[in-house]
Order: structure tokens, then sequence, then C-alpha cells
């Protein structure tokens, strides 16, 4: 599904990331794990394609080099970020952005476009699993939400979009522990033997919800140790400061 | 709180408002040739310099002065007034500190300004003029030993005219505007400062102006230079005594920062203000410019303005440099007959410039209190951020503030943000103050220094906590 | 023609005006108001333009909106036709200015006052066009003003004056849709509008299509007590434009709200000039603008908000925004405050900046390709003052104008 060779990420005279290598296979759940300022977000923002980085290396997705790829490109081609700090935008409509977004990607994958009757029945009937209320759908887009609300939405998107690979980035900051479970059943709704995922985190406790098969730990900008979910836990109690020391 | 408490607390004295008793050598009165002469003779100046100042003379000529501004005030007669004042006892200039009049030396005393050595403010340099001329720089010798001059600007003209002659007016040109080529004309003293390539002063440097004489002008010109990687910080303070007649101050400070050094000018402005009526009271009509000459340089002006009859000033950058910044923070308190129009241009010419403007006003009794201020970003400053906040007080229905920012910006890819408010202290927020404990006045108090924090903090150390004292002074308790 | 000569008293307005026009010129970039105003060069290049003589002019039919209300038919400045729908029938007043004078000629100082402004002494001293429009009670339907200027006036000047009244406690909205079929004219309407006790008017306009030449609109709005006016401004395809207003909030509870959106490209100007006169306590006003400006466009916007010492209790809000496409466009702006209470809330915020790029990637990383990214937050920015207009037919309305423009 995804394999990174030898990424190499930086900002001006900056290296945030450093021969970075990672493969995850169909249906994979992976989960990266490290301290601040590690490159974690930096990755999932690369691997989406934003700009302003200066990147080298391989991203394979499906056994094409995406690294020239636009960010519209990798999002049509199936890869997904649920944002740490999902954007406002006052003015852009819920409905119509979704709408817009969902039709620019079955374009892409050559499935017919939606009317609005089709979307309207198919966004509620998302929405309402999440526990999404309609009204929020008729407000702009993440404007004067909760924390707990847009990462939601961040969900919301992904089961419309339906993704090859969903990145979730820090989805567990700032939630509450009602508002983390509503997310990672809404997650686990979502996997399946050819949809893989990565996820970035802080802590453990998501991953208590949302079991990986895999646990990386990322220091300065490169993996330090592979292991499975135990890791995690074990990561939980002795902290980063034992990788960190041996970098 | 009941109208007569509040015109009570208003009521603050003038504390600086004394006449020191000096016998002193002035030109004679008015504005001419001859008096231009006499001023740089007196100074042994070069021949150059005079032509100079005959040229600014002559352009004066031709020129009106400007009339756009809120405050009005009465026609000055420039005739009738006198353009160089110089305690006798210096004719021929302090040698050393220890020659300074004890008369003078005790007026620095009152206002808390140490010409002594031994009892200075920790780390601490400061050069005082008085009336005209500078009458004794401190801790010359510790800061020569770094390659660091910081004199008084005749001197400067006789020991290092190579420097004088390089910037002097190269930021303020000549012909600027009515007052800033009025001082080019006439200026009589103030201060120089030369850091010279990656040295950091290890000391504030500061100067303080005291107007002594009566119907004089003071018209003095500072010149800071920073040189590559330097870094300075300096500071200005300012007093007169209590005259029924207006006095014109029209200094010229000039501030120029190269590659990646860094200027940090404030000032704590307590010019006598006038009486409770309105009379009297200092012009302050002042021209203070920067210029980011260099890549990565920044320039910070820091301003609290208390006193004067009228305030009018415009402390600028000009960022030329690539990546330079320029700051500006200020807090104009306008009270009884007071008038201020203040505030900053930050002219972004390089990529990647960096402007941040911050003002507090506050008006109260029948004062009047304007900011005004220009962004403007040039087509090739690519990269350019501005974020301008202006916050106006109101205390009482007397007074006025108004705000007149100018923003152009002619960059798609920059940035400018204005924001603006004007309040009054709100009942809930003295409320909430008593509620806790607190009364009127320390709950104004509080709330109002809370008001100016962000600019307070700007402050150096030493100055911070007399700043905080005046604008406590001023205010206190004035809100009912 | 010129019936107006008729009237004695108006006469000697007009000459009153054109004397001080005479004396102070077109004017200038050192004149502060006119710091930025393109208007300027306008008239520079333009000064001798004869002065258009009115006459029966044809209705260009094809611009009628599609939904019921009541017409007004404004060709080069003069009444050409009328039709009002129901009752609506008998609550509109509606007569050429002229008319009004003849009627009213004690009451006439008012709208030949602003003589400090040199391009409303000019319209004093030149106008013969216009109408009076008198709204008596609430109307059931909007009134839509078709103004339609043709090729007639062609590298002429038209002046036209108007005054608007809406009785006591009477609810109207007035539609006011400008095309322009002419080169190298310059029209300048001045419009006096009255408020009265608890009338409510909704004023929406639209600058479009608009080709070569050069409008100055200019309205006085008084507001009288519990009484308020809303109106939005939306200007695209345009070439030169400074609309001004000037509000008085005479009496308390009166309310402004001022929107504006406009979307400027190639070589259009837009010059937007607000003054709000806070003059009575307990007044509210609020300013919001959107611009997007690309090519070698010119965007200004100069607001003053003013608070009289006895309007105590006064709300002022202002917001301007605007987000520079191009490498050649400009935007200025000149939020103002004039504060003379102290119990008041005023505060602006004014931006400009390029499209956000986090917002573009947010997009794009939802698959939808940057062409259409981009117009879908150009839409939405402007929108969100869209949004704002209170009446829901013309909020559709406008919302839709912003999609088809970008189509």
């Amino acid at each position: 599904m995804l394999s990174i060779e030898k990424l190499n990420v930086s900002i001006g005279d900056k290296k945030i990331l450093k021969d970075f290598n990672l493969k995850i296979g169909k249906g994979e759940v992976h989960a990266i794990m490290g301290p601040n300022g590690s490159g974690k977000s930096t990755l999932s923002y690369v691997l989406a394609g934003k700009d302003g980085y200066d990147v080298n290396g391989k991203i394979m997705f499906k056994n094409e080099n995406i690294i020239d790829l636009e960010a519209d490109e990798r999002a049509q081609k199936g890869i997904f970020l649920a944002f740490q700090y999902p954007i406002e935008i006052p003015g852009v409509f819920m409905n119509n952005f979704l709408k817009t977004s969902l039709n620019a990607v079955r374009k892409a994958k050559g499935q017919k476009e939606v009317d609005i009757v089709e979307f309207l029945s198919l966004v509620k009937q998302h929405a309402k699993k999440l526990g999404i209320k309609e009204e929020q759908l008729g407000r702009a887009l993440n404007v004067g939400f909760s924390g707990g609300e847009k990462k939601r939405n961040e969900v919301l998107q992904m089961s419309l979009l339906e993704p090859e690979l969903a990145i979730l980035d820090e989805t567990d900051s700032g939630l509450d522990i009602d508002a983390l479970k509503v997310v990672a059943d809404g997650v686990n709704a979502l996997r399946s033997p050819n949809r893989s995922f990565l996820i970035i985190t802080h802590y453990q406790r998501l991953l208590d919800y949302i079991k990986p098969d895999f646990v990386h730990v990322m220091v300065n900008g490169a993996i330090v140790k592979t292991g499975c979910s135990k890791l995690a836990q074990e990561l939980d109690k002795i902290g980063y400061k034992e990788f960190q020391k041996s970098v | 709180m009941s109208d007569n408490l509040i015109q009570e607390q208003i009521k603050q004295d003038y504390a600086y408002g004394f006449v020191t008793d000096v016998e002193s050598v002035q030109a004679p009165k008015g504005l001419n040739k001859e008096v231009i002469q006499f001023i740089s003779k007196q100074k042994n100046e070069p021949a150059w310099l005079l032509e100079w100042r005959l040229k600014a003379f002559e352009r004066l000529q031709s020129m009106t002065e400007p009339n756009w501004q809120k405050p009005q005030y009465p026609k000055i007669n420039y005739q009738d007034l006198y353009y160089y004042s110089a305690p006798k006892s210096f004719k021929e200039g302090p040698k050393s500190l220890d020659e300074i009049d004890p008369e003078i030396k005790k007026t620095y005393e009152k206002l808390g300004i140490p010409l002594n050595e031994q009892k200075r403010l920790a780390g601490v340099a400061v050069d005082a003029v008085f009336d005209s001329v500078s009458v004794g720089t401190t801790f010359k010798k510790k800061l020569e030993e770094i390659g660091i001059i910081f004199c008084s600007i005749s001197e400067a003209v006789q020991t290092h005219p190579e420097l004088v002659k390089k910037y002097l007016g190269s930021v303020i040109p000549l012909t600027d505007h009515y007052f800033a080529t009025l001082n080019s004309a006439v200026f009589t003293d103030g201060s120089f400062v030369y850091i010279p390539e990656g040295v950091r002063c290890p000391m504030e440097l500061s100067t303080y102006f005291r107007i002594n004489a009566s119907n004089t002008g003071q018209f003095e010109r500072t010149l800071i230079i920073a040189d590559k990687g330097s870094y300075v910080s300096y500071l200005e303070g300012c007093t007169a005594p209590m005259r029924d007649e207006n006095q014109l101050h029209a200094a010229n400070v000039e501030l120029i920062a190269l590659d990646d050094a860094e200027i940090k000018y404030s000032t704590v402005q307590n010019w006598y203000p006038g009486d409770k009526e309105g009379k009297g009271g200092i012009y302050n009509f002042v021209t203070k410019r920067g210029i980011c000459k260099g890549k990565n340089s920044k320039i910070s002006w820091t301003q609290v303005e208390t006193g004067s009859a009228i305030t009018w000033k415009y402390p600028s950058c000009i960022l030329q440099g690539d990546n330079s910044s320029g700051e500006f923070y200020s807090i104009a308190i306008t009270n009884n007959y007071q008038k201020a129009d203040t505030g900053t241009k930050m002219i972004h010419l390089g990529k990647n410039t960096k402007s941040r403007i911050i003002s507090k006003g506050i008006s109260a009794g029948h004062a009047d209190n304007t900011y005004r201020g220009l962004v403007s970003i040039h087509p090739k400053a690519s990269n350019a951020k501005n974020y301008t906040q202006c916050d106006s007080l109101l205390v009482g229905n007397l007074c006025g503030a108004h705000t007149v920012p100018y923003i152009d910006n002619k960059n798609s890819t920059s940035t400018t943000e204005h924001e603006a408010t004007t309040s009054k202290i709100s009942e809930e927020q003295l409320f909430y103050c008593k509620q806790r404990g607190l009364n009127q006045e320390e709950a104004v108090s509080l709330i109002v220094n809370g008001f100016c924090k962000e600019v307070l903090q700007k402050l150096p150390m030493e100055f911070a906590v007399e700043a905080q004292k005046l604008v406590s002074i001023s205010l206190e308790g004035s809100v009912g | 023609m010129n019936t107006i000569t008729d009237i004695k008293e108006v006469n000697e307005l007009r000459v009153l005006s054109l004397n001080l026009f005479n004396k102070n010129g077109y004017p200038t970039k050192k004149d502060e108001d006119w710091k930025q105003s393109t208007l300027n060069n306008f008239l520079e290049n333009n000064k001798q333009l004869p002065v258009y003589k009115n006459n029966k002019e044809l209705i260009n039919e094809k611009v009628l909106e599609n939904f019921k209300h009541n017409k007004i038919f404004i060709v080069n400045g003069l009444i050409q036709r009328t039709e009002f729908e129901g009752k609506d029938k008998d609550k509109i007043i509606i007569s050429p200015i002229d008319e009004y004078y003849k009627s009213n000629s004690k009451n006439l100082l008012k709208l030949f006052s602003n003589k400090k402004n040199q391009l409303i002494a000019v319209n004093n001293a030149l106008a013969t066009s216009g109408f009076y429009l008198e709204i008596k009670d609430n109307l059931d339907l909007p009134i839509i003003i078709y103004h339609q200027f043709n090729s007639v006036i062609d590298a002429k000047q038209l002046h036209q004056k108007n005054y608007i009244v809406i009785n006591k406690n009477s609810k109207a909205t007035v539609f006011e849709k400008f095309t322009n079929d002419n080169k190298k004219s310059f029209i300048s309407i001045n419009t006096n509008i009255d408020i009265q006790n608890n009338a409510h008017l909704k004023n929406y306009l639209i600058n479009s299509n608009n080709i070569e030449n050069c409008i100055y609109r200019f309205k006085k709005v008084n507001i009288e007590a519990s009484a308020n006016y809303e109106s939005f401004i939306f200007s695209n395809i345009i070439k030169t434009i400074r609309d001004e207003v000037e509000i008085n909030l005479t009496e308390s509870l009166a309310e402004c709200y001022l929107y504006y959106a406009q979307f400027l490209k190639n070589n259009e100007d837009h010059e937007i000039k607000v003054k709000i006169n806070h003059l009575a306590e307990n007044t509210q006003s609020y300013q919001f603008s959107k611009s997007i400006i690309d090519g070698t466009a010119k965007g200004v916007y100069q607001g003053k908000i003013f608070v009289d010492q006895i309007a105590q209790k006064t709300n002022g809000y202002q917001i301007i925004k605007s987000v520079l496409l191009s490498d050649q466009c400009t935007f200025h702006s000149k939020p103002e405050l004039e504060i003379y209470a102290d119990d008041v809330k005023c505060s602006h915020g004014s931006s400009s900046t390029s499209l956000n790029k986090d917002e573009l990637f947010y997009l794009m990383a939802r698959g939808i390709p940057e062409d259409q990214a981009k117009k879908l937050i150009v839409q939405g920015f402007l929108s969100e003052v869209v949004e704002k207009i209170s009446d829901e037919h013309f909020k559709n309305y406008f919302l839709k104008k912003t999609v088809d423009m970008l189509a």
C-alpha cells in the first residue's frame, strides 16, 4: 500500500525527517508515537502533499511514486489526512464543501458524481452514526465547532470519502473520554482489509480503542524502534527519554 | 463615585515644575542667519556643518508648517524665541562631571537622574541635556574601552566628523518638513551613539532632556548608528519647569541599523503639560525616524507619553533591508487640555519585512488623543507582515479618542492586520475587582495598567517602574 | 425641458453651488478625502464632457428580474415607466424630482447641502434629472429600480438627484439594479434618504456590467428614532466607481447596517467611503466589507465612525477584509474612529492578505482541484457578507450571484 524510502524533509536549514523509512501493507494499522517535535505532524503533512517543505526520497503509494503530486491528486488517489487542527473556513458551508469534495474524489475514481438528493441522504446517514447533528451540516466549515465536533467532522469526511490510506494526526488531542470513544468507534467501523491506517499520537490512550498491528517510536525525525501493540503500553510507563538518549 | 471626587483625582500636580537658577548665555532672540552663525560659532563647528545649517534655513523660507493634524495651536512667533541657551559656567564645556555647576547637578538630583557615577542607577549611562547643551555624559570611559562612542553630538562633530557627516540627515532629509528642517538649521545639542560591529552595548544608554530657560525652544538632535551585528538599548526622558507660555520642542532623532543590528529606543516623555486650564506647557513636535538599512536588522520604538500640552510625533521605521523588522509600542495619556496626535509609519520596502504596532491611548478631562499611523507595503516587499492594534480608553465624556490608520497593501503575498477598539472602564470590571476586595483607586490603577501592560513590558526594567508610576498617577481614580 | 430653471429658489441654490465649484475645481489627490480616488484621473482627463440633456429613452426589458416585484424604470436619469402591484399601488408615490421642488420650494436647502464636497457641488449645479419616491406604508413586495444608462450618454456627463422618504412605521425593500451600456461618461447620482420614526429600509444595489465609465454615487441617509437602514452593495465587472454614504443616526435607537462585497479584476477600481455620525444615545452602526482583488484592480475603503459627545451607549463596528490575488492589485484602507463620548463600544478591524494557503491545502487534501478550491474559498469569503442580508429572498439572490460570478 504505502512504502516510504529514504524520505528527507527540511524547512530552510532545519532538517525534520532524516532518511525516514516505513512500509504499510494493505489493511494494516500502524501507530507512530513520539515526543513533541519529533517530526510526526510534518510526516503527515508531507504524505498529504503540503507545500513549503524541501522533500527528497520516495513515497510509493500503490506502486506509484507520489512525491511530485499535488495534495488534491493524492486525495483523489485515496490518501486521507485527519488534521490535528482542522481549519475554520468562514463562508464555506459544510454541505457544499462535502459534496464538492466527494464528487471530486468520485470523479477521479471514475465513479458517477452524486446529485444533491443522493448526497444529502448519504451524508445524513454517516452523520447520524457519528452523532453529528444535522444543524452542524448547515454551518460554515469548522467555524464555531468545539474541539470534539471538529474531530468528529474529520471522521465524517473520512467515512464519506472511503480512502485507502487514512492518516490520523493526533486525532485524540483535545478530546474528552466520551468524544474519544465516538471517534474511535467511527474509525473502527471503517477498518477493512482494503484500508490501511497510520495513527499518529502522543499517548497510548487512543490505542486502547484502536488496536494497532504495529507501533513505531519516532525520535528526531526517524523511527528508532518498532514493535507490536505492547510497545505502546511500555512507552506509556517508561516515556520517550530512553530513546532520546540513544539518538 | 461622585464627579467631584473624580475631578479631585484627576488633578495631579506636575512634580518637575521648578526652575533652576543659573546664569545662561543666550543667542539673541529670533531666527536668522546671524543666530545660526552664532550657534555654529559657539560650538566651533566645521564649515560644512554651518553650510548645511544655512541650506536648511534657506529651504525653511519657502516652507510652511503642516496643518493636517488634529490638535490646533496658536501661531508660533519664531522670531520671539531664543534658539540657543547655555548655562554660563559651561561656556567652555564641561571637562568632566566634577566641573558641572552644582545648581544643575541639584536639578538632576531632584529629577532623580544621577550624574554622579557613584550614585548611578545600576548599569545606565546618562547623557544629560540642559536647555541647549549637553552637561555631561557618564560612563564614557567604560564604553570607550569596547569601542562605543557615546557623547554629545557637538562633541562628536569635533571627534568623529566622518561619522556625523555620513549619517546626519540621511534618515530625515534636510527638506523633510517644516519642524525637521527648522531643527536642521538651529539644532543645538543632543546625543550621539555609535556601536561598532558585533558589539552588544552592555548597559542602557540614556539621555535626559531638561528645558530650563524661558522663551527657549529646544532643538536637539540625536543620531544613533548600530553597525553590523551590534545591539543597543537607548532611553530618553524629558522634563521642563512650569511656565505660563508654551515652549517649543522640535527634536530630530535618526536611527540607523546596519546588517543584523538592533536598536531599541525608549522614551518616557513627561514634559510640563500646562496647567488645569490648558495654559502653558510644551509643544512637543518631534521627528523620529529609523532606517533598518541592513538585512535582519531591527528597530523598536517604545514610548510612554504623559506630558506636553501638545504631543505631535510619529516615530517611524523604514524597513529597507530584507528580513528587517520594526516595532512601535506606545502609551499616550492625555489629561486636562492636553492633546496628542501620535502614531507611527512602517514603510515596508524589503522582502520578509515585519512590523508590529501596539498603541494604547488614554484620554481624560478635556483632552484629545489621536492615533495616526501608516502601514505601507511596497510592491517589492514580498511576504511582508504587519500587525497593528490600537486601543483607546476614555475617562469621562468631555474628552475625545480618535484613530486614523492608513493601510496600503501593494503586494499580494503580504499581510496586514489592523484591530482597534475604543472603550471605557466597564462597571463590570470595576465591580469584579471590588468584589475581590480592591478599592476604586486600586481597581482603576490595576485596570489601566493592565490596559497598558503590553507596552510597559517592552520598557527596560530600570524605567518600567517609573513609567508604571506615571501611568497610575496620571489617571488614578478618575473613573466613576 | 429644463423645467427646474422655472423655480427661483432652486435656481439660486444651483448658482451658489456652481460658484462654489468654480472656486474649488475638481478634487485632487491633495484632498484628504480623495487621496486614493481614481475618479480624480478620470475627471482630470475628461474635464470638458458635455452635460446630457434628458430625453425620452427606450427601456431595456432584457434585464427584468423574473420574480414578482414593483418596477420603476429610470433611463438616463428620467422616470420612464412604473408598475406597482396590488395594494402597493396606493402606498408608493413617485414623481420627477423637479415636481417635488415645485411643491416644496421652502424645503430645499437640505437637498442642496454638502457643498464642501466639490462633486456634490457640481451635482447640485448641474442635475437635471432624478426622482422623488415616498413610501407611505408597509410594502408587500420589493421595489426594483432599474437604473439604465445607454449609449446616448457616451462621452457625456449626467447628474441626477433623488430623494427617498420612508414614512413613519413603514417597511420597504428597494433593490437598485444598474445597467450601463455607455462609454467614457461620467454619471453622478446624489440621493437623499429620510427614514422616519420606526421605519425600515432595506436598500440593495448591484454594480455590474459597467464598461469604461465612471460613476460617483453619494447617499445621505437620515435615520430617526427606532428606524433602521440596511444596505448591501455588490460590485463585479465595473470600471471606476466611488460609492459614498453619509449616515446620520439622529435619534435614539436608530441603527444602520452597511454591507459590501466585491470581486474586482482587470483594471477595475472601486472605492467605498463611509461616514457614520452617531448623534444620539443608544445608536448602533455596523460595517462589514469584503473584497477580492485580482489583476491590476484597486480597492479602497475609507470608513469613519464619529461619535458625538451626547451619543452615549453607542455601538460602532467596522470590519474590512480583503484578499489580494495578483502581483499588481492594491488595497487601501483607512478605518477611522473619532469619538467624544466615553460610554461607547467601538471597534474596527482591517486585514489584507493573500489567499489562505492552509485553507487551500485543507480543501485540496479532500481531493478538490486547486482551481475549484480557490473558487470555493473566494465564494465562501464573499458569502460571509452576503449571509448578513436579512431579506431571505435577496440573500439567496446574491448568494447565487457570487456563484455565477465565478462560473
